[in-house]
């Protein structure tokens, strides 16, 4: 397999050379690990110069950070046209937005700074999956938008922050609430 | 002490959220990345794929088109011109255990549960450069090892009704034969 230097546009390369034990009813490949010969490097523990790439990075993040709160109103904000589409239409497709953009807060709003926020998405992303192809009650939907919105607008950022805290566990409530209709079908 | 050069990869994202691509993005140029090459949905992250020969992907599971999964199967090809046996990271909001079953019987590399963290990355990016595990190819499967670690005390499902070293290869079994003699 050819591998061209980093920063050109490489062309593909059928001819791969893998050893292979080839067994009654498997094959195992080993190819080559051309990534480590390539990219790894020694450094002396002593050189001072090295910076840990970890800390590096967290740091490129930090300076990042300033943008965080306009993103996460910009996810709310496509949180709340799901949840206005699947008021008016109940359809698999309203379905689907509504939960993608539950799915990108419950992934995203910790790194923002609101893992609380995180949390209430996941509920609603769980209630969806445990749900199926059946919609969610919309009040519960919009009790997890607000209750999101409000978390943000309360600057919650804490998991002990009393607010954010008692919602979180009151929309918890909730969802235990209808799980044995859900399970009832 | 040993380092991975960053710069020295080639790295695809793919994700439809742009703030999780730019999030990954400056993570991976904290760690001295260089050439990062980004994709919005899973038939384009294939079209990059095909045209940028990445070094290692960063896969989204939930996208429009085609999903994360069905962009691993149809990397996983072992009959495939481009490199079948590039390392997948599975980035997902998705931590349930079926989830993470999935991911793995399609043939991801790596799992990597959101929030995302510098460290976790880190971590799964070194284990696809230090530690790669070999591949294994059944009549339903093509991907890494599934099994991490070769232990005595296995207690998973077992798929490999043979584990002997039954060469059935003619041209394997001949050139054991060329060895032996």
């Amino acid at each position: 397999m050819r591998e061209p230097p980093v920063g050109q546009v490489p062309t593909a390369d059928p001819g791969f050379d893998v050893p292979a034990d080839v067994y009654a009813d498997h094959v195992v490949l080993r190819p080559p690990n051309r990534l480590k010969a390539r990219a790894v490097r020694h450094v002396d523990p002593k050189d001072s110069s090295e910076v840990d790439p970890v800390r590096r990075a967290e740091h490129a993040l930090d300076l990042l950070s300033h943008e965080f709160d306009l993103w996460m109103n910009a996810e709310i904000d496509a949180l709340e046209a799901a949840r206005l589409a699947t008021a008016k239409r109940r359809d698999a497709g309203s379905l689907a937005d509504l939960y993608r953009a539950a799915h990108d807060l419950r992934g995203q709003a910790a790194t923002f700074g609101f893992p609380l926020a995180g949390e209430i998405a996941d509920g609603l992303c769980d209630l969806m999956d445990a749900l199926g192809d059946r919609p969610p009650p919309q009040p519960l939907v919009d009790h997890h938008v607000e209750a999101i919105r409000a978390i943000v607008r309360e600057g919650a950022r804490d998991r002990d922050h009393p607010l954010g805290a008692a919602l979180a566990a009151g929309l918890a409530e909730m969802r235990d609430a209808i799980a044995p209709r859900i399970d009832g079908q | 002490m040993i380092r991975v050069d960053f710069s020295k990869l080639r790295i695809l994202i793919v994700d439809d959220n742009a703030h999780m691509r730019r999030i990954v993005r400056t993570l991976l140029h904290g760690f001295g990345a260089r050439e990062v090459h980004e994709a919005e949905d899973g038939a384009s992250g294939l079209e990059v794929f095909t045209s940028h020969l990445p070094d290692i992907l960063i896969v989204d599971w939930a996208m429009p088109i085609f999903d994360g999964i069905e962009l691993v199967s149809m990397i996983r090809r072992p009959d495939s011109v481009v490199n079948p046996y590039v390392p997948i990271i599975m980035l997902t909001g998705h931590s349930e255990k079926s989830r993470v079953m999935r991911a793995r019987d399609a043939g991801v590399t790596e799992f990597l549960c959101k929030p995302i963290s510098a460290k976790a990355l880190h971590q799964r990016v070194l284990n696809c450069v230090l530690n790669p595990r070999p591949f294994v190819k059944t009549k339903d499967y093509f991907g890494p090892d599934r099994r991490r670690s070769q232990s005595a005390s296995y207690t998973g499902p077992e798929r490999r009704t043979n584990d002997d070293a039954i060469v059935v290869d003619p041209s394997a079994e001949r050139l054991r034969e060329s060895v032996r003699y």
